[in-house]
């Protein structure tokens, strides 16, 4: 079991991070910092991955701890004068945990039915873009960090160790270290009997039940995990960009990568992650032209991968190159 | 009335009663099923047997009554520790993960009765005693596999639990002849290691065939009950069952 | 003489809140409750209603009602034209049509705002208003009281009375049996989603003077249409009148006291907690699919 297969997905995977990894020695800083932002989308991809994909649970939720992430990260940098940046993560990570584990409780132990997850995390996460929206007035400080209304947080520090700050390609790379341990522990799930349970929930819930299974808790716990993924996505834009504003709890803000695990394939991580950033560098060629229509291509594909591939373009053109006869797995395989 | 803790007997059902919005789904029905019996409920359609499985499992809840295992009272639990508690089910419309493969369907189904170590083995032993073997070669997803296949990869998942009492809701539904004959052997074999069989089923040869003991239900209520032999003689079933 | 002024207002804040928790929820109800399938786009059908609306009065000089009437039959062809083309392939696939409805919800907000920009010049209230004692009164609102009370009385009457109701019924009971039974099935539920958004469009045009005019104000009946939809339950008419009238009065005191906001939250929060805390407010729906998935 422990043996790795070369197949298609694992070759673009490790593909995919020797390439993360090039980057900085052929790109310029300005895109390397650019490319940062890819990878803290496919953060996010990933956490759609696991309580969509592995789950089958489809959720807002994702804007909303990816928001108490983001703010979370800068509330506590800044009160603490970017002297805790590495706390402020963690606490990010874990309020964005917690969050979703008491949402996630109120949901699946009330046994809600799927259809309306979705409505019922969309609704939070509109409403608490209202929230920190009113907040502008000088009463509304944690920490005493005023939340700042519409225009939100910013001068946010970087994270930091000691004095060494992480800004440009040291951020880009701490990114893709953090996104490794992530596709790991991802991949580890989805070999673990932790994942196969998750799997059963998907397919049949209450079969699962029978099998001995506490779905309620499972659910639950997948959740607050996806959220501390999402938590964490929000903590390092939040130190990436240097302010947070309400819309990061917009669920535009996780549009992209619902989007993409939709296309990709939902059940494939290695797809979503290489359609992910895809998606973002095309959208950041075509942004000088025509940035309004992004949301309107995401919403035409995302119908059209839907109805017609549902598991996905990624995971098809995998199974293409797989079976391609006497080609790559063949030669190299194990 | 009060002979709690009956070691002897597997599952009783004492007055067990489920209404739906005010019609009686299941009125008044006591069951007594010893250790390793094989028994078989019967009935017309709509008589009742499925929610009686369903109460059984704790898929429903019943509006009054009692079950028993084993002597403890499991009314109030959840269908979790039912299953850890040791009944299984295999129920009528397909209970399996379709976008799952075979093995992968047995894992599911087995992972929380076996050491992780064991797993693989175990998984091998259950496709073995269902001879799915040449199936799980390819080890095709479950929605790719014919019905018979379905059927007997649904029983050896319930198996997987390590049930003491197994519910099997028609198990030959929708089978050829050969096919029943191998699930009635597999029913047979099963019961022969000590293993007490409920299930429901339709076709009369088939329960003809296994049955020793047999219930029928008729508009929710127990009708009759005893062998084989004392209900095949009994008119008043043949006239609302049997003889049809 | 004021304690009795306060209780004229208290009942009409009330009455209000209830109306716009009911009207907003009704056609999701009706979806949901007959075709099981949610439609994230609910919203965004009622902010195409408003628009038309809008877009009407101002840009055509066209009377608001029968402006109103044009909203309402916009958005039903809309909806139609999306079940044929899309809802349609997914009946019976919930999770799809979630994901699929939010696809079109994207895509009518992004279209929306690159057609006619980040927001519309409103359309004023109709009909004025009078005083009771210092405050006044909304004759407009009043009368959306009463079209929520003959809109609920309406559909009350076309599923008890009508052949499409009975039919309607029938499906929402058990697809194959209806379809046994020579019910159109497809039909139905084309029908039904045409009548959730046709709900949808009347309700967005009604609203249309009230609200401010802007791609994503669909969002503004999100909350609310969603709350009521899952407090109330089972039935699309009983319970969404029963969660209406209930979380109006919550909301109303609420907003009375705290504003709007504080309102919007507290019914919100009553919702997820129903969901836990009161599993009977909410067994409806948990009781009806165990039903579901009974019948054979």
């Amino acid at each position: 079991m422990k043996k790795i297969t070369w197949n298609t997905e694992n070759i673009m995977a490790v593909l995919f991070f020797a390439a993360a990894f090039i980057f900085p020695m052929i790109f310029g800083d300005y895109t390397i910092d650019n490319f940062a932002n890819f990878y803290v989308t496919i953060l996010i991809s990933l956490s759609i991955t696991l309580i969509w994909g592995f789950t089958g649970v489809f959720s807002f939720g994702q804007a909303v701890f990816y928001g108490l992430g983001a703010y979370t990260y800068a509330i506590i940098s800044i009160a603490s004068d970017g002297s805790l940046t590495i706390p402020a993560v963690l606490a990010a990570v874990a309020v964005a945990a917690l969050a979703a584990a008491v949402l996630g409780y109120f949901i699946f132990y009330g046994r809600i039915s799927n259809a309306f997850t979705g409505i019922i995390t969309m609704s939070v996460a509109t409403v608490m873009e209202l929230f920190m929206t009113q907040t502008s007035d000088g009463k509304w400080k944690i920490f005493g960090v005023p939340l700042g209304g519409f225009n939100g947080l910013n001068k946010i520090p970087a994270i930091s160790i000691a004095d060494f700050k992480f800004r440009g390609t040291a951020f880009y790379l701490l990114v893709i270290l953090i996104l490794l341990a992530v596709f790991f522990f991802v991949k580890w799930i989805e070999k673990s009997n932790f994942g196969y349970a998750l799997f059963g929930i998907r397919e049949n819930k209450l079969r699962s039940e029978m099998f001995g299974y506490d779905v309620a808790k499972l659910q639950t716990v997948i959740f607050s995990i996806s959220g501390a993924l999402a938590g964490l996505a929000g903590a390092l834009f939040a130190s990436w960009s240097g302010y947070v504003v309400p819309s990061n709890f917009s669920v535009a803000t996780s549009t992209i990568a619902v989007v993409m695990v939709a296309v990709a394939g939902r059940k494939n991580i290695t797809g979503t992650m290489i359609m992910t950033w895809i998606y973002c560098w095309f959208t950041q060629k075509l942004a000088a032209t025509g940035s309004e229509y992004s949301q309107l291509i995401l919403g035409v594909i995302l119908i059209i991968a839907v109805l017609f591939i549902p598991d996905g373009v990624m995971v098809a053109l995998f199974k293409k190159l797989d079976t391609l006869p006497g080609k790559l797995s063949q030669r190299r395989g194990g | 009335m009060e002979e709690k803790g009956n070691k002897e007997e597997i599952l009783v059902l004492k007055n067990l009663s489920k209404s739906f919005g005010g019609i009686n789904a299941v009125e008044q029905f006591n069951l007594t099923m010893e250790q390793g019996e094989l028994h078989c409920l019967i009935g017309p359609n709509g008589a009742g047997k499925t929610t009686v499985f369903k109460m059984i499992m704790g898929i429903l809840a019943p509006s009054s009554g009692k079950i028993l295992l084993n002597g403890e009272d499991i009314t109030k639990k959840q269908p979790k520790d039912r299953a850890r508690g040791g009944i299984s089910i295999k129920m009528q419309v397909p209970g399996l993960f379709p976008d799952l493969s075979l093995k992968e369907n047995i894992r599911v189904a087995a992972q929380n009765f076996v050491p992780k170590k064991e797993l693989n083995t175990e998984i091998a032993r259950l496709i073995e005693l269902v001879h799915l073997q040449d199936v799980s070669v390819t080890n095709p997803l479950v929605k790719n596999m014919t019905h018979g296949q379905q059927q007997w990869l649904e029983i050896a998942m319930a198996l997987a639990a390590h049930p003491k009492l197994l519910l099997l809701d028609e198990p030959a539904a929708g089978l050829g002849p050969e096919e029943t004959e191998f699930t009635a052997e597999l029913i047979e074999q099963l019961n022969h290691d000590g293993l007490a069989v409920l299930f429901i089923e339709h076709d009369m040869n088939f329960v003809k065939r296994i049955a020793k003991n047999v219930t029928v239900l008729h508009y929710g209520k127990k009708f009759a009950e005893g062998t084989m032999e004392e209900i095949e003689k009994n008119e008043d079933v043949i006239k609302i069952y049997l003889g049809k | 003489m004021q304690v009795g002024y306060d209780v004229i207002y208290f009942i009409y804040q009330f009455l209000v809140s209830t109306s716009f928790l009911i009207l907003a929820a009704l056609g999701m109800a009706i979806i949901y409750g007959m075709m099981d399938i949610t439609n994230m786009a609910q919203g965004e059908f009622m902010m195409l209603g408003a628009y038309t609306t809008v877009l009407l009065v101002n840009r055509a000089g066209c009377p608001f009602v029968l402006a109103v009437l044009c909203g309402t039959v916009v958005t039903a062809l809309f909806g139609g034209l999306c079940d044929r083309l899309i809802i349609r392939r997914l009946y019976g696939r919930t999770l799809d049509s979630i994901v699929v409805t939010w696809g079109i919800s994207i895509i009518l907000q992004q279209l929306i705002y690159i057609l006619f920009g980040p927001d519309l010049e409103g359309i004023s209230t109709p009909f004025g208003s009078f005083k009771i004692g210092s405050v006044s009164y909304s004759v407009y609102r009043i009368m959306l009281i009463g079209i929520a009370v003959v809109l609920v009385l309406g559909f009350y009457l076309l599923f008890k009375l009508t052949k499409f109701g009975l039919h309607s019924r029938a499906t929402m009971q058990n697809r194959e049996i209806a379809s046994a039974f020579g019910v159109n099935t497809y039909k139905i539920n084309s029908l039904t989603f045409m009548l959730g958004s046709a709900l949808a469009g009347l309700v967005g045009s009604l609203y249309a003077p009230l609200m401010g005019i802007t791609p994503t104000m669909g969002t503004n009946f999100l909350t609310e249409s969603f709350v009521t939809v899952v407090v109330g339950g089972a039935n699309p008419l009983a319970g969404t009148v029963l969660a209406g009238t209930g979380l109006g009065l919550v909301e109303g005191t609420l907003s009375i006291f705290y504003g709007t906001f504080i309102g919007r939250i507290g019914i919100l929060l009553i919702a997820i907690l129903s969901i836990r805390v009161l599993p009977n407010g909410f067994s409806g729906l948990v009781e009806r699919n165990s039903i579901r998935r009974k019948r054979r």
